[in-house]
């Protein structure tokens, strides 16, 4: 009897079950904010949705940063399949990716809601971490590679975008110091005047001990002329490491108004858990540190480590500072900081940013900056006035997207 | 109706034997009627309340011929039928084989059986053929050889394992694997989707596969062997000789595969322009990427097994005892990644087993009813990849110097070395005719060494896993065996431990943890010929020591991993009808539902490229499956089958702390085929071209429908990837003399070159051709 009855309520779980699978589809018809999604905006953002395996990235569109709701449902290019990436810089609506496992460097943009390929070109000179435009034709990407004999250089590739044509080259970087530094991480990179500044670490290929990794203290800032790339100064530092983590993913540098150069350093990305996060300044001309200036970040955010930054205007910058800790899957927040005077402003009233570790979270418009916060409840485009030091909630991503990766101005 | 007669015949009953003794589960039906039965182990029947009028009793067996008796009112109630063998079968019809596929297919259990006979001259192996069954799914990233992912009703990869007769293939070797057995080797293949029986020992969360090699006790010789496109050559065999005085019996079973596997890509990227020097494109300036279609050039597969055992069958103390010895080893060149732009030209993988195994079976063990059945073995097992170049390979097999390896890391020899011991010991015992209990316990034991020979000269962590797991399983068959249920549980113990670095010194960490899976199985015969069964296992996929402790060389660790867990249900019902003894008609179809969670999936870190195994997602899948079979006598034999399965991702949270569902919760799970069918035709006439020859033809169709890259709600339509529809015909006509001594056949794969895709459209081989030759001597 017992028996009879259990199997019984068996089958009528199952059918139970089978009928509220049938009928829970389509329950959430979210208003369309976007009446055209072909319609080219001003503004994108790269999100991914899903958990592993079956993650997907796709291009958003963002109608406006002040308000209204972003969905990909319907809406927004499917990169999965063409640039399965989230380091994908973009500039005047192009994106560039370059795809070391399939050798090749591409040119990409979005038309009627399809990721479209400009241009493919087969590349293999570099495994690529950094880049920086030097005008609106030209970016320089940058990178390791080795020859036959495995050992490890800098390198880079002068892009003529129009065309993806390429010229290929080697950096004149510092000889590794001993045997247990067989590699570079290249990190932040500014073009001024003529001048390339390229920020390096050495770094051990040996993940034997990991987390624990060997580190080398010093940072290293290659400054090579442009365009014929050869090098003018080699600038070391003991009180940092690692000038920048791979910036393909998020800036870590700018050059403000006055032709003064800043970068933030990420020394935990580099797995140095003791050194601090510092900004330093390569003053307008100057091919050496600025000695007078050393910007502590770490000791005003209570060990926090500058994950990226973007500058304002008026000497101001906002850093996505990441909490204190040995890795850098951890939450984020935003501070202000005035670094041509070296002063700390505030951390900004904002959610802790939940999001992926390396983010280009930031975009600043007539003054202001707007950032795309992934917080554990509403995700938002927030805008951050510095004149008025009000800060407000304006567009929002909406349907559950689970990384926001990069927020861009595509025109 | 005629049993409200009050004056009722008490019933009919009777034996149905052959030449050599009783025969069990004869199918005994009265004409006219939906009423029958099936014939006990004594080949006994029993049919209450027949009435008064005159009856015809119809009995049949599958390989015999059909015998009727009438019965007039007030005749002899105890009938007597000799069952004749039909000549017009094909010969190497194993009677009992036929048997046990129907006591399983019959069982509580959701379970494809596949009499392999049928596939016997064609050159398919254990993958292809199971493939063409309900609810099943093998996606295979190219040619012979090449990786596949294996989904049953839905759940795939680890959580489907695979046995040959109840041992786990990886006993011998990793060069062994579904996609290299040749059918002929086995008997009967077993898929149990979702809910496995105890006998079985293993954490198989989605279901098993059991490959039941010949089981017959006389002298035999199979041999085969196939040429065919893209240089494919495929020998095997398998044989058995029992010496009659001493009773030693010898059992040999070899097979070799060797394909090129240069099959044409279609529509697939090489370089033009640029410095050339030789192969080598010494300089990329001009050269551009063109579309053209290219043959493979480095995807050569190699495979061979041996394996001999020796001993003594039908002793007073053993009914069977063997000692036996096996080698296998593999030698595979790797064409792509995970889409195909990624071109290798280069890389190789190795690999090679020994294993030794001992086997020990004896019914009536002490007592009556007590069987027990041991098996042990010891192996070692080695794989070796290799990816020794700075290159980047492109489709015409030409190449430039890359920045990294092929595989975009350091240069590497990556061994992998895993010696692993195994036992099993099943205990079974029937109490009396009605219960009978299993007790199944089996103990894993693996090293796991991996590490980069350019590197270092060993793993200096090696992980150690020891896992052991017992059943135990209660079947009842209640009345008349109409209905049976079986009640089992499982203990998964599972034990990891691995030196580690840890604050720049070496210690062991250990874990354990015990976990505990049950289930059951029911069928109730409301027909002779129909059925209905359900059945439910929570079940456990336990994680594996280099999924904990890392691989050393490109996977983390991760301590904190939990096994995968389902909850797996499945109805179903079959039903079969025989009309006027020539036309038989099966029909079986099953729902089924999974709730799985906590997948275990090496997730790769953008930064360093390295992976790391997590605990990543949950999905639930339901679905339903159906398949129509008819044969037409000996003449004509067709079926169709079909499989919808819902995947839905019920990962409510991602990557994200978020208060807000991921977007993905409750969508349907992406580069998933959710839709697809089978359909088979064979047709065959013994003595067409001569006496005891056969002609036979065989047609089948594969369908699977078009299904999105990625998540189907998300994105504009206009940019969407998507993998068509997919129609794949295949046919073989096979020529046989002497009874099947000797077999020839011709086959021809994707008939009308159809494009055929999988994971991200990699592409499979297009049209094919082979010939293969079979001796088979009894």
């Amino acid at each position: 009897m017992k028996l009879h009855y259990s199997v019984t309520k068996l089958l009528c779980a199952c059918m139970v079950m089978a009928t509220l699978n049938a009928c829970e589809k389509n329950n959430d018809t979210n208003p369309d904010p976007d009446p055209d999604p072909t319609e080219e905006h001003q503004y994108a953002a790269v999100v991914c949705i899903g958990s592993w395996p079956s993650t997907a990235y796709y291009i958003a569109n963002v109608p406006s940063l002040t308000e209204g709701t972003i969905t990909i449902q319907g809406n927004g290019a499917e990169m999965t399949g063409k640039v399965y990436a989230q380091d994908v810089p973009q500039k005047n609506g192009y994106y560039y990716h370059a795809n070391a496992g399939s050798g090749r460097f591409g040119k990409y943009h979005v038309e009627n809601g399809t990721l479209i390929v400009d241009k493919e070109i087969p590349y293999t000179w570099l495994n690529w971490s950094s880049y920086v435009w030097v005008d609106d034709e030209t970016m320089v990407i940058f990178g390791t590679g080795a020859d036959d004999d495995e050992v490890n250089e800098g390198r880079y590739s002068i892009v003529k975008v129009d065309d993806m044509t390429i010229t290929n080259g080697k950096l004149d970087l510092k000889a590794f110091p001993n045997a247990d530094f067989t590699n570079y991480s290249i990190g932040f990179a500014e073009y001024r005047s003529g001048k390339l500044f390229i920020g390096y670490q050495f770094a051990s290929d040996d993940w034997s001990t990991y987390p624990v990794m060997k580190i080398y203290n010093e940072l290293d800032i290659a400054v090579v002329n442009y365009p014929d790339m050869t090098l003018s100064n080699n600038i070391s530092d003991i009180r940092s490491t690692t000038p920048g983590g791979p910036i393909v993913y998020a800036p870590s540098s700018f050059v403000d108004e006055n032709n003064d150069l800043y970068f933030v350093t990420d020394p935990v990305s580099g797995y140095d858990y003791e050194s601090p996060s510092v900004i330093y300044r390569i003053k307008n001309g100057e091919t050496e540190l600025d000695g007078s200036y050393y910007f502590n970040l770490s000791s005003k955010t209570e060990n926090g480590m500058g994950a990226a930054m973007w500058y304002i205007g008026n000497g101001k910058a906002i850093i996505r500072t990441r909490v204190a800790g040995e890795t850098i899957d951890l939450d984020h927040f935003y501070t202000i900081v005035d670094v041509r005077n070296g002063n700390f402003i505030k951390k900004l009233d904002l959610p802790a940013d939940k999001g992926e570790r390396m983010v280009q979270a930031v975009v600043v418009e007539d003054g202001k900056a707007y950032i795309a916060v992934n917080a554990e409840d509403k995700d938002y485009i927030w805008q951050y006035d510095p004149s008025t030091e009000a800060l407000t909630p304006g567009a929002e991503f909406i349907g559950g997207i689970d990384y926001i990766l990069r927020l861009e101005k595509v025109k | 109706m005629q049993s409200i007669n009050a004056q009722h015949r008490s019933g009919i009953s009777g034996y149905v034997k052959n030449a050599d003794g009783p025969i069990a589960d004869a199918t005994v039906i009265i004409r006219g009627t939906e009423r029958g039965t099936v014939t006990n182990k004594k080949g006994y029947f029993e049919l209450s309340r027949v009435g008064q009028s005159k009856v015809t009793i119809v009995v049949s067996y599958s390989g015999y011929l059909t015998q009727t008796q009438e019965v007039l009112p007030g005749a002899s109630k105890l009938l007597e039928f000799t069952l004749a063998k039909d000549e017009r079968q094909l010969q190497d019809v194993t009677v009992t084989a036929v048997n046990k596929a129907r006591e399983v297919k019959h069982s509580g259990f959701s379970v494809n059986v596949v009499e392999t006979k049928q596939f016997a001259n064609t050159t398919a192996d254990i993958n292809q053929v199971l493939n063409l069954t309900t609810g099943i799914r093998i996606r295979e990233q190219g040619g012979l050889g090449s990786n596949f992912n294996f989904s049953i009703n839905g759940l795939s990869g680890k959580s489907v394992k695979y046995f040959i007769d109840g041992v786990p293939v990886e006993v011998l070797g990793s060069a062994m694997s579904l996609n290299n057995i040749p059918v002929n080797l086995s008997e009967r293949i077993e898929a149990y989707k979702g809910v496995v029986p105890v006998h079985l020992g293993s954490d198989a969360m989605g279901g098993a596969i059991n490959i039941i090699t010949s089981q017959k006790q006389t002298n035999y010789i199979d041999a085969s062997y196939s040429y065919g496109s893209f240089n494919t050559h495929r020998a095997s065999f398998t044989g058995q000789y029992t010496h009659q005085k001493t009773g030693i019996q010898v059992k040999g079973t070899a097979f070799y595969n060797y394909s090129g596997n240069n099959y044409t890509m279609k529509d697939v990227e090489i370089l033009e322009g640029g410095v050339r020097h030789g192969n080598e494109i010494t300089d990329l300036n001009g050269a551009v990427f063109v579309r053209t279609d290219a043959k493979r050039f480095h995807d050569r597969y190699q495979s061979a097994m041996g394996q001999i055992e020796i001993g003594l069958a039908e002793k007073k103390w053993a009914d069977a005892l063997f000692l036996g010895v096996g080698y296998s080893q593999g030698m595979q060149d790797l064409q792509t990644g995970f889409e195909q732009t990624i071109v290798y030209g280069n890389v190789t993988r190795k690999s090679s087993a020994l294993s030794g195994s001992l086997r020990y079976k004896k019914d009536n063990l002490f007592v009556h009813g007590l069987s027990l059945n041991i098996f042990a073995s010891q192996s070692r097992d080695s794989y070796l990849t290799a990816d020794t170049l700075y290159r980047q390979y492109y489709w015409d097999g030409t190449w430039t110097v890359k920045s990294s390896s092929e595989m975009n890391s350091i240069k590497s020899l990556s061994r992998m070395s895993r010696p692993k011991t195994f036992a099993r010991a099943n205990l079974s015992y029937a109490i009396n005719e009605q219960h009978s209990v299993n007790f199944n316990y089996t103990i894993d034991r693996v090293k796991n060494e991996n590490y980069n020979e350019l590197v270092t000269s060993e793993d200096p962590q090696p992980g150690l896993l020891n896992k052991q797991i017992a059943g135990l399983a209660y079947q009842q068959e209640l009345l008349d065996k109409r209905w049976v249920n079986t009640f089992f549980g499982k203990y998964y113990g599972l034990n990891l431990t691995a030196n580690k670095w840890i604050n720049n010194e070496y210690t062991a960490i250990s874990q354990s943890q015990p976990n505990y899976g049950y289930g059951i199985a029911t069928r109730y015969k409301i027909l002779p010929e129909w059925g209905v069964k359900a059945s439910y296992e929570k079940a456990f996929r336990l994680q594996e020591v280099d999924e904990v402790f890392g691989d050393g060389l490109n996977v983390q660790p991760n301590p904190d991993l939990k096994p995968e867990h389902s909850n797996n249900f499945n109805v179903g019902m079959y039903y079969g009808k025989t009309l006027r003894e020539r036309h038989r008609f099966y029909i079986e179809a099953s729902g089924f539902y999974r709730n799985a969670a906590d997948f275990i999936y090496p997730v790769p870190d953008q930064r360093s490229k390295a992976l790391k195994n997590e605990n990543k997602s949950s999905v639930r899948i339901t679905g339903m499956e159906a398949e129509l079979r008819y044969d037409y006598m000996n003449l004509l034999s067709f079926n169709v089958n079909l499989t919808y399965q819902n995947a839905v991702n019920t990962t409510k949270f991602g990557g994200t702390t978020s208060s807000t569902p991921e977007a993905t919760y409750l969508n349907k799970i992406p580069n998933q085929p959710w839709l697809f069918g089978n359909a088979g035709l064979s047709i065959g006439k013994n003595d067409l071209l001569g006496k005891d020859t056969r002609l036979q033809f065989n047609w089948y169709t594969q369908y699977v429908h078009w299904f999105y890259l990625t998540w189907e709600a998300y994105g504009n339509a206009n940019g969407k990837s998507d993998i068509p529809n997919q129609l794949v015909h295949n046919a073989t006509l096979t020529y046989s003399l002497q009874n099947g001594k000797y077999n020839i056949s011709a086959e021809c794969r994707n008939l009308s070159d159809n494009p055929a895709f999988d994971n991200f459209r990699l592409q499979k081989p297009g049209r094919a051709f082979s010939m293969k030759f079979r001796y088979f001597l009894r």
